[in-house]
């Protein structure tokens, strides 16, 4: 009766949080899954009976073996996404510096062609006169 | 390694807050006849406004990545605007713009693919504590396994990279700290890269702080050392690879395939 409210009170919790768009679909759905599964452990607590005196524990050190290791499996998949998203975040500020800076090369040179067409190039852009590196 | 010309080289600054000396870096730098890009890695301060009155070209990231996600910038920008050989130097002023030509030299002669600028062996060795001086040596012990040849300071940020090492360096790079040193060389060794080292000379930081602090610094030795023990660091492409993939790009640009 206890895991029961407590599964369903978690649902509840997961669903407002979805709503309140704090939690893509993809996150509300596993976690409301889990929350079910919290919920219906008592009644699993029974199914485990035979598994649990197999093993020779009892049937509640299976409950919590088996919740923690998906607890681990979450926190294992949630950090995959972290790494990806670091990666992306990365991936997107470097695109963002450098197409920043070929669109203010671009707006001094259009700037430029506007004042004088035959201006030359910002000393910032100008490639140096090719000469061989001494050896 | 092919012969190269200065318009081949470009010279990246990563920079954080340098707003006291990124400046008579830049100008330094441009003295020596080399273009500069300045990398302003989320500075709050004036750090890409004054790099690019003192003839820098900025990129701005709008969120502070970290040494070695500004240099992957960097390296992205050269490999983007088609420059061979890049060269890697600090913001704080520590590093001497006029080593640059050494670093080519070596480049050129030894037909390194990585060069390492050793603070430690040049006019004006620099003093460092005990238990930095302890890590540096655990780092180069493990530097000279993986490349074969003695790298002394492993964890120098004054190098210059070539193509197409260069390259590697723009797709992938190590971003925590050690990482844009250490890691990287280490890697660059181990896919079959040449890397050497030459001495150069530093001066005392002309502004801003230490990145990190002495227990820091020793949880990142750690980390460094366990990442490059246990493999699973970045791994660049072999050298083999990378220039038979160069070469057949330009080969398809050039036929228009």
């Amino acid at each position: 009766m206890l895991l029961g409210s407590l599964g369903l009170l978690f649902a509840l919790s997961i669903v407002v949080l979805a709503r309140l768009q704090l939690l893509t679909l993809r996150y509300t759905l596993g976690w409301i899954l889990v929350a079910l599964t919290i919920g219906a452990s008592e009644a699993l607590t029974g199914v485990g009976e035979p598994l649990a005196d197999a093993l020779d524990i009892r049937p509640i050190e299976l409950l919590l073996g088996l919740a923690l290791t998906i607890l681990l499996l979450i926190a294992v998949q949630l950090s995959i996404t972290a790494s990806g998203l670091i990666q992306t975040l990365r991936t997107l500020t470097e695109a963002h510096a450098l197409t920043d800076e070929r669109i203010r090369r671009l707006e001094q040179a259009a700037a430029g062609d506007s004042a004088a067409p035959s201006a030359a190039p910002s000393a910032a852009n100008e490639k140096p006169v090719e000469k061989p590196v001494p050896s | 390694m092919l012969p190269m010309a200065t318009s081949d080289v470009v010279v990246i600054i990563p920079a954080h807050n340098e707003s006291a000396t990124v400046a008579n870096v830049v100008r330094a730098v441009r003295a020596e006849g080399f273009p500069v890009v300045v990398v302003d890695d989320g500075s709050t301060d004036a750090t890409g406004e004054l790099a690019e009155q003192a003839g820098a070209t900025v990129l701005r990231l709008v969120v502070n990545l970290g040494v070695g996600g500004a240099l992957r910038c960097g390296f992205r920008y050269a490999v983007e605007n088609g420059y061979r050989v890049a060269i890697q130097c600090d913001a704080d002023g520590q590093h001497d713009p006029a080593n640059i030509h050494a670093l080519l030299d070596a480049m050129s002669k030894e037909h390194a693919d990585l060069v390492v600028g050793n603070r430690f062996a040049g006019g004006d060795a620099m003093e460092i504590s005990r238990s930095r001086r302890f890590a540096m040596r655990v780092l180069a012990r493990a530097a000279k396994r993986a490349n074969g040849e003695p790298i002394e300071d492993a964890t120098s940020g004054f190098r210059a990279i070539a193509s197409p090492l260069l390259g590697e360096f723009a797709r992938e790079y190590p971003t925590q700290y050690l990482g844009d040193t250490f890691e990287a060389l280490v890697a660059s060794a181990r896919a079959g890269y040449r890397v050497v080292s030459v001495p150069t000379t530093i001066h005392a930081r002309q502004g801003g702080v230490r990145s990190a602090t002495t227990p820091a610094s020793l949880a990142f030795l750690a980390r460094a050392l366990l990442v490059v023990k246990l493999r699973i660091g970045i791994r660049f492409r072999s050298a083999v690879q990378a220039e038979a993939e160069a070469e057949g790009g330009a080969k398809g640009r050039s036929t228009g395939d």
